[in-house]
């Protein structure tokens, strides 16, 4: 399938066809922007590059041509495949479309907002808050993925050893969050925001489905090919500790679990050992993998706006009400 | 007497409606300004009993650690306020409970009946927020575009036919045979109801297959995930998001004239699209859905109160995810009619302005 980024903006000036994102403009003239406009008007409508030749009239070769310039700046992803892929295949989509959905999530406006240091003190403590909630939650989504034995020890022993590194990470967050001066009891027993239940629900539901499924989720948060290093992940967050001063204790929970995260290589795809023991994967499960990668992102733009529409203050910091049904029930006769 | 050592629960909903120049409390039915307090510190105090604390965590004669240490670091943040001593938060707890904001759980179990009857109280006052939402009050007054019109009804199959995801998945996970056999009949006659909407679809003619292979939002899928939740972590949590569900059709009058307007103001053409809707409401008016809550909860003799407060965060939960859902519709719709021909469908986008 080819997909167009929901990011970019078409439009036309004179005999010029213009497509921008919040980053990238490209412009075209001429017989590029002819092409343009034909090829544009036909993503998220057609399956493969051929169908695309076959409506505008141009060849085959021509639209791949452009649609590997769109790729390039990630305004278009194609996902189409063959009946059978092999590991390398199935791997370099995966890639592909993890690296096209990350970058959608990540210029989204909360964490655009968020990472350029422009974010109120109450986003950044609101965001520590439901990123708590949803490192903790591995035990359950994490649990569920890894609960399951049938295949070769080597491809689902990832699985496992990601839980196992996983589980109690929330502790690291909580710190931080305590050290913001947010008292504990309001961590322990916070009532996740719905657009975050949402995310940790779909996460779950992603585990249930399967080990490809459950894996894909992983691609989309972890999609570097390298780990990050140390200085990197240190320049990282030297930058938002100096903005975001009173929030330094929960950034420098972020930076060490970046860094255990960097040491345990999670940037390596948790599913490729699985990919590479099926020795490929059909195009029904490639469409599963793409699919679970963008569902998930779609999470993920919930749980930023979420974020963004909730912590408008301190308040919403301090107090969301735990309900309990104590103090509606009539003293016992 | 009130006893700033023990533990205390707040009302729900106790809200914070101002904490700045004075302190403003609300709960469905009134707002209550309290006096005598600094607003930080009555926050603070709020806060407090909310997290699970006394207000006198020592508990020790008057012993008020985090109230002095509150009320110093107010001192030191606010020239004004000076010499706050433990007996305000006394006063204000003192205050609380006269109000009838805060309690003293007394109760370490209760029944089910009990429980049904706060549900169904709280029941009401959401359906109010519920269908307050400026999805229903645009369709209800005509002042949604016909593209959210579309939406609406999309995410509405959707929905209803998510039965399949929900009801059967909890009859399948309930340990207790006779809860499992209710979700098995509400299942049996719920099934199939999303022909009605698929009805619906046809008359305005949205293709269902281009319905179908484009999949539900993620909104939608998030209720029917929180639904499905419930139901693997607790029968009798799932049976409350029922109950919920239910009491939102349970008035079947009001339904009949709600869609009433919305002929009125969508279907000039007279497709007709409102009347499988119509007959949705009429079909589940005789089935008596708004029972399934009662006939889980009513027979049960105990629960501990814990796993009661469990029940009402999880419906709670599934009330916030509805109010996220119509906004989701409404905004998405909004921006992006359904298109049947694409093979794909996005969520959010953030082009350039």
């Amino acid at each position: 399938m080819l997909i167009r980024s929901p990011d970019v903006t078409f439009s036309t000036l004179g005999d010029s066809s213009i497509l921008e994102n919040s980053e990238t403009r490209l412009t075209f003239t001429g017989a590029s922007s002819r092409l343009c406009t034909a090829i544009w008007s036909q993503l998220d409508l057609r399956e493969s590059v051929e169908e695309i030749a076959g409506q505008t009239g141009y060849s085959a070769r021509s639209v791949s041509d452009f649609l590997a310039v769109l790729s390039e700046d990630h305004f278009a992803l194609d996902t189409g495949c063959d009946a059978l892929l092999d590991a390398d295949a199935a791997l370099a989509l995966t890639r592909r479309c993890a690296a096209f959905w990350n970058r959608h999530v990540m210029t989204q406006p909360f964490p655009r907002l968020l990472f350029s240091g422009q974010a109120t003190p109450s986003h950044v403590l609101g965001w520590g808050i439901e990123f708590h909630i949803f490192v903790k939650a591995a035990r359950d989504y994490m649990a569920r993925g890894a609960s399951r034995i049938d295949g070769p020890t080597p491809a689902l022993r990832g699985l496992w050893d990601h839980f196992v590194d996983e589980a109690f990470h929330d502790a690291i967050f909580r710190e931080g969050l305590i050290g913001c001066g947010v008292p504990a009891g309001n961590i322990d027993n916070r009532i996740p925001l719905p657009s975050t239940t949402a995310l940790l629900n779909h996460l779950w539901e992603a585990a249930e489905d399967g080990d490809l499924a459950y894996a894909s989720v992983f691609a989309l948060m972890q999609p570097l090919t390298e780990p990050p290093s140390e200085e990197n992940v240190r320049a990282r967050y030297a930058f938002l500790k100096e903005v975001y001063p009173d929030a330094a204790p929960l950034f420098d929970a972020f930076e060490q679990h970046d860094l255990i995260d960097a040491s345990l290589e999670h940037a390596s795809l948790t599913i490729e050992p699985l990919l590479r023991a099926r020795g490929g994967v059909s195009r029904h499960e490639m469409t599963l993998i793409t699919q679970t990668i963008q569902r998930t992102a779609d999470c993920f733009d919930l749980f930023f706006a979420g974020i963004q529409s909730h912590y408008r203050n301190r308040l919403t910091i301090d107090y969301r009400q735990i309900p309990r049904i104590d103090a509606m029930l009539p003293a016992e006769a | 007497m009130t006893d700033i050592a023990q533990s205390y629960c707040l009302s729900f909903p106790t809200n914070i409606d101002h904490a700045k120049k004075s302190l403003v409390l609300s709960n469905y039915e009134e707002r209550i300004r309290i006096e005598g307090i600094p607003p930080s510190l009555g926050v603070a105090l709020l806060k407090r009993i909310n997290d699970g604390g006394t207000i006198n965590d020592a508990g020790k004669g008057g012993d008020d650690r985090e109230v002095a240490d509150t009320a110093a670091a107010i001192s030191a943040a606010d020239d004004s306020i000076s010499g706050l001593e433990g007996a305000a938060a006394e006063r204000f707890l003192r205050t609380l409970v006269q109000e009838k904001i805060a309690a003293r759980p007394t109760r370490s179990t209760c029944t089910g009946h009990e429980l049904r009857v706060i549900l169904d109280d709280h029941f009401a006052a959401w359906n109010t927020a519920l269908f307050s939402h400026s999805l229903w009050t645009s369709l209800a007054e005509g002042s949604a575009r016909p593209a959210v019109v579309d939406g609406w009804l999309i995410e509405s199959y959707h929905f209803i036919r998510g039965a399949n995801a929900r009801l059967s998945y909890a009859a399948s996970l309930c340990p207790d045979p006779r809860i499992k056999a209710i979700f098995a009949h509400h299942y049996v006659e719920e099934y199939d109801h999303y022909e009605f909407f698929a009805q619906s679809l046809r008359a305005r003619a949205i293709d269902v297959d281009d319905v179908d292979r484009q999949g539900p939002l993620a909104a939608t899928r998030a209720v029917l995930n929180m639904a499905r939740k419930a139901a693997r972590t607790d029968p009798i949590a799932y049976a409350a998001c029922s109950g919920l569900m239910e009491s939102t059709g349970s008035d079947a009058d009001r339904a009949r004239t709600f869609y009433g307007k919305v002929a009125e103001h969508f279907d000039k053409s007279g497709s007709g699209f409102v009347r499988p809707m119509i007959a949705h409401v009429n079909l589940d008016e005789k089935f008596e859905h708004g029972s399934v809550m009662a006939d889980v909860l009513d027979p049960i003799p105990v629960l501990t109160v814990e796993h009661a407060n469990r029940v009402l965060q999880t419906v709670f939960q599934f009330k916030e995810t509805l109010m996220m859902w119509f906004s989701e519709v409404q905004t998405h719709y909004h921006r992006n009619p359904f298109k049947g021909r694409a093979l794909y469908r996005h969520g959010r986008g953030n082009p350039p302005e």
